[in-house]
């Protein structure tokens, strides 16, 4: 292990919160170190490779998901920190089928969060049906919103960000947001309504007192999307329910597509 | 944007993300 990432879905391995868990557990799933053995039948690495391990460390193939060949989204997967040791250690044992090749680009710690934190934002962003130009909101400049307003930017979006406060806005914008909303002191979803409104919203600090007011900042057929959690009531009743799901919510319009 | 630790501080790193007070993403590392 070179790198390894603390996220805060580590506490529900630290606390023993995680269903199912079975404790002594090593935490850790953004995991960057090089193969130092490998094991029979491995033939696709080579020793010395410098590689990456997420949270979502394999999958059980049999499972609804797995079966309709949405992997990810595998209901018994293996999950590192988890079901097995993860990266808060000088050596750990991932399955081939979970690694990822780091780029020699990238440190393997700036590397780390990208294995959980990144993917989390930028696989939000990509997968959201989104288009160059539209006018994508991040909510939240903090461990996941950092990101997500540099993927948006780099994406193509026109990109705003909204914090809590002035704080943070020129650190947003130095990231790459177009504009910056401090929702304390301006009404969100106004602004958001008067430059078009919002064709997704990225919801990083979310609660649910933080979330309902962004929702009349969205254009029409926008959409909400939800990727970051918090220790209050409205989200920690989610947690687990809402785990390797992917869900989708949407109110109707009216009209069937 | 990272924060490194080293392996051994793994805790204080911990505790450091969970009080919300990483900017913006803590790492452990070694070898250093």
């Amino acid at each position: 292990m070179e790198a390894c990432g603390i996220c805060h879905t580590d506490a529900a391995t630290v606390t023993g919160t995680y269903p199912g868990l079975k404790l002594p557990r090593v935490p850790g799933h953004e995991v960057v170190g090089r193969i130092e053995a490998l094991g029979s039948g491995v033939s696709r690495w080579k020793i010395g490779r410098r590689v990456g391990v997420g949270l979502i460390a394999g999958e059980d193939g049999v499972c609804e998901p797995c079966r309709r060949g949405d992997t990810v989204n595998c209901q018994n997967p293996v999950a590192s920190g988890v079901t097995a040791d993860g990266g808060y250690a000088e050596v750990m044992i991932a399955e081939a089928r979970a690694l990822s090749s780091i780029p020699d680009e990238l440190t393997s710690a700036e590397a780390a969060p990208l294995l959980c934190a990144g993917v989390t934002t930028y696989n939000a962003l990509r997968n959201a049906g989104l288009r160059g130009g539209d006018l994508v909101a991040v909510q939240g400049i903090g461990g996941l919103g950092h990101l997500g307003v540099q993927f948006a930017r780099q994406m193509g979006f026109h990109t705003v960000a909204i914090g809590r406060g002035r704080e943070k806005e020129k650190l947003a914008k130095n990231l790459g947001a177009h504009v910056y909303i401090d929702s304390t002191g301006e009404d969100t979803a106004a602004v958001l309504q008067r430059m078009g409104g919002a064709r997704a919203i990225l919801a990083t600090g979310t609660s649910g007192d933080a979330m309902g007011p962004l929702l009349p900042g969205l254009a029409a057929r926008g959409k909400l999307i939800i990727i970051g959690g918090s220790k209050r009531r409205n989200s920690a009743e989610c947690f687990p329910a809402c785990l390797w799901r992917a869900l989708d919510l949407r109110n109707t319009d009216g009209y069937a597509d | 944007m990272i924060e490194t630790f080293p392996l051994e501080q793994a805790a204080d790193a911990y505790a450091r993300m969970m009080q919300d007070k990483a900017r913006f993403r803590v790492v452990l590392v070694t070898g250093q």
